[in-house]
């Protein structure tokens, strides 16, 4: 399983990276930043995005509106990746069209789990 | 002509004269008439409110005489304001200060004066209320004294208006002040809000790389560590996941304490958030947890995520502060209208003077049991606030050595608690025989009923007094349901009032929108049965009016 990590934040996208390789075997791709994940998204192909919500310039949201736009991304599931955790944010990222929202802080044993269990429909 | 002496503060005075704006204004009748008192007790035939600016002496009131003001050096009062008597000249012709006063030697040819000081509440002398007379004379002391007395009235009705004009501007700077207070006060809480958030939310980032690091390692994924080395990181993994409940709580605690937390209230069976709680914290414990049978019975109206964080925090420090072999019992009852839920320990116990503050953000019992794991203090106050948004209250009672029995209320969900103390339910329906139905069940449980067979008759009932409930059929033989929507959503009083449609068609997302109110509820006639009828009734008469739960 191939996974895009989009997140400026090069310490969470190295842990991200060593959970979802090491305790769920998937192959990671990494972006610093949305513009960089959406050239990624459509050269690599990903089966699923977890896409950062607050970066600068592009943020989550934005991206995730021009992954939607372009037909070859479309399709991708997203999943977001966000430290606001209220309720009514939450709500805001499901109703944008996100698979699933995952919180940070997340634990990094369970984290492949938690995503797969979002993805299998 | 004498020149006048110059009273010693009368740049000041000026200064007073000028703050009351009364020169050159309008006669006023109440001034006019006090005057004519003065003459009439005087047996003068001529009396004057004088005040005294930079240059003239200009009446205020005056009777029996034309003249609307003289130069100050022709005055008589701008002696008596220079003295701090009553100025009293038996005889103009014997008096050499009034020699050369045209008003002495031509017409009118005053001989007697007696002016009587308007004295300030500051102590400025503004004038007199004189009296004069066109022979020599004097007053007898009653006389005097009348005369002081009228001009402290004549100045008190000066003074009215200013005092008025300050009160008026003294009410409009606080009224400004309280404004300004308030939007302040909304501005700071917005910024701790806003501060809290941004914090709160800075802080997980970086806590996201360190806790994912730490587990990683602690996991052993990263490869072997040695026994010590694993010691170490599990230590520091565990912190940060105390640190991240933390950040999690104070969070929690500002959304509920700052009404941005809306819950989601639905009948719950109680047995259903007693078992979800005692799952939650029986993973890792050895103690027992012994339910009261009777919970099986009840339903609550509640959000049941919440309710389970109430119940999976006090079992946790029931346990908590309990021996190893000992049994934390969770019981419940109902009563008017409220379910309560007690969860005893028979642990150590808590002082009566350590109760008063236990729910205080940040309060923390010294358990002097080393098992005891330091929290931050802030599970009661989040429990009570959750407790308080479903209008229960929440307390304990407590033995030092004996133990602790924590207890919250919340509504009961059933009629008959819909019935306790609130407002009636009004159904606008033209089926006669439904209506009959609907009435009679809600009846059945003590629920006082109003009915009206059209959109006229209900609207009239609505006006009269709101229901705590409304209950609404589309098709009604004047108006139909959505004309009755938009008038009341059109009225402060009605906009708000939980509201059933209860309709034989099925309605479509537009429909639906076009007939919400407050809390509202769709129910289809061909499919919803007594039942559903019920508990949508259970459900919209926990909201009333005054407290709405959000």
């Amino acid at each position: 399983m191939k996974v895009l990590v989009i997140d400026d934040e090069e310490d969470v996208r190295f842990v991200v990276r060593l959970s979802l390789a090491r305790v769920g075997d998937m192959t990671v791709v990494e972006a610093a930043s949305g513009a960089e994940g959406i050239a990624l998204a459509q050269s690599d192909r990903p089966d699923f995005i977890l896409l950062d919500m607050m970066m600068p310039a592009m943020d989550g949201a934005s991206t995730y509106r021009a992954l939607r736009a372009n037909s070859d991304t479309a399709s991708i599931p997203v999943v977001f990746l966000t430290a606001k955790s209220t309720a009514p944010e939450v709500q805001r990222l499901k109703d944008l069209g996100a698979r699933g929202v995952i919180l940070k802080p997340f634990d990094p044993m369970t984290l492949a789990a938690d995503i797969k269990a979002i993805l299998t429909p | 002509m004498s020149a006048t002496a110059l009273p010693a503060d009368e740049t000041r005075r000026l200064a007073a004269l000028a703050s009351y704006d009364v020169i050159d204004t309008p006669a006023d009748p109440e001034i006019d008439e006090l005057a004519r008192l003065a003459a009439a007790i005087c047996d003068a035939p001529v009396a004057l409110v004088s005040l005294v600016d930079g240059s003239r002496q200009w009446f205020k009131a005056r009777v029996g005489l034309e003249l609307h003001e003289t130069p100050r050096s022709a005055s008589f009062c701008a002696h008596a304001i220079a003295g701090n008597e009553m100025l009293i000249v038996a005889d103009t012709h014997a008096d050499p200060r009034f020699e050369n006063n045209p008003l002495v030697t031509g017409p009118p040819g005053f001989r007697f004066y007696a002016g009587s000081q308007l004295l300030t509440s500051d102590g400025f002398r503004l004038g007199t209320l004189c009296v004069l007379d066109h022979r020599p004379r004097t007053l007898t002391g009653e006389q005097c004294s009348a005369l002081r007395v009228l001009a402290r009235q004549v100045m008190a009705l000066i003074e009215r208006p200013r005092d008025a004009a300050r009160l008026e501007r003294a009410e409009a700077e606080l009224r400004r002040s309280e404004s300004w207070i308030r939007s302040e006060r909304q501005q700071v809480e917005r910024l701790k809000s806003d501060f809290v958030a941004t914090v709160s939310h800075e802080l997980r980032t970086p806590l996201t790389s360190i806790r994912g690091s730490l587990g990683l390692l602690a996991s052993g994924v990263m490869g072997e560590l040695t026994d010590e080395a694993r010691q170490v990181v599990t230590v520091a993994e565990c912190n940060s996941v105390r640190l991240i409940s933390l950040i999690n709580d104070i969070l929690d605690i500002q959304k509920l304490e700052h009404g941005q937390e809306r819950l989601e209230l639905r009948p719950v069976p109680l047995r259903r958030i007693i078992d979800a709680s005692i799952a939650a914290v029986e993973v890792s414990v050895r103690y027992r947890i012994a339910a009261d049978p009777r919970c099986a019975l009840l339903t609550v109206l509640a959000d049941e995520t919440r309710l389970v964080q109430v119940l999976v925090s006090l079992v946790s420090n029931a346990l908590k502060y309990s021996r190893p072999d000992a049994t934390v019992r969770v019981a419940a009852s109902e009563r008017a209208g409220m379910v309560e839920v007690r969860v005893e320990d028979q642990g150590i116990g808590i002082p009566a003077e350590a109760q008063k503050t236990l729910f205080q953000r940040f309060h923390q019992l010294d358990s002097g049991d080393s098992r005891a794991k330091p929290g931050a203090g802030l599970g009661l106050a989040i429990c009570r606030a959750v407790i308080d948004l479903h209008r229960g209250r929440m307390g304990v009672e407590s033995k030092p050595g004996e133990g602790s029995a924590f207890w919250f209320s919340v509504p009961a969900a059933s009629l008959e608690a819909a019935a306790h103390g609130r407002g009636d339910v009004l159904l606008i329906e033209d089926d006669a025989a439904l209506v009959e139905v609907m009435a009679a069940q809600l009846a059945a449980e003590g629920l006082s009923v109003r009915t009206a067979g059209s959109a006229a008759e209900g609207l009239l009932a609505l006006r009269e007094r709101p229901p705590a409930l409304l209950v609404l059929d589309v098709g009604l033989p004047d108006v139909d349901g959505y004309g009755v929507v938009e008038e009341l959503r059109g009225s402060e009083m009605h906009r708000a009032l939980p509201l059933i449609v209860y309709t034989c068609r099925d309605l479509t997302p537009d429909q639906c929108r076009r007939l919400e109110l407050g809390p509202t509820r769709f129910l289809t006639k061909t499919r919803a049965g007594p039942d559903d009828f019920g508990r949508a009734v259970v459900e919209l008469m926990a909201y009333d009016l005054d407290s709405r739960i959000e």
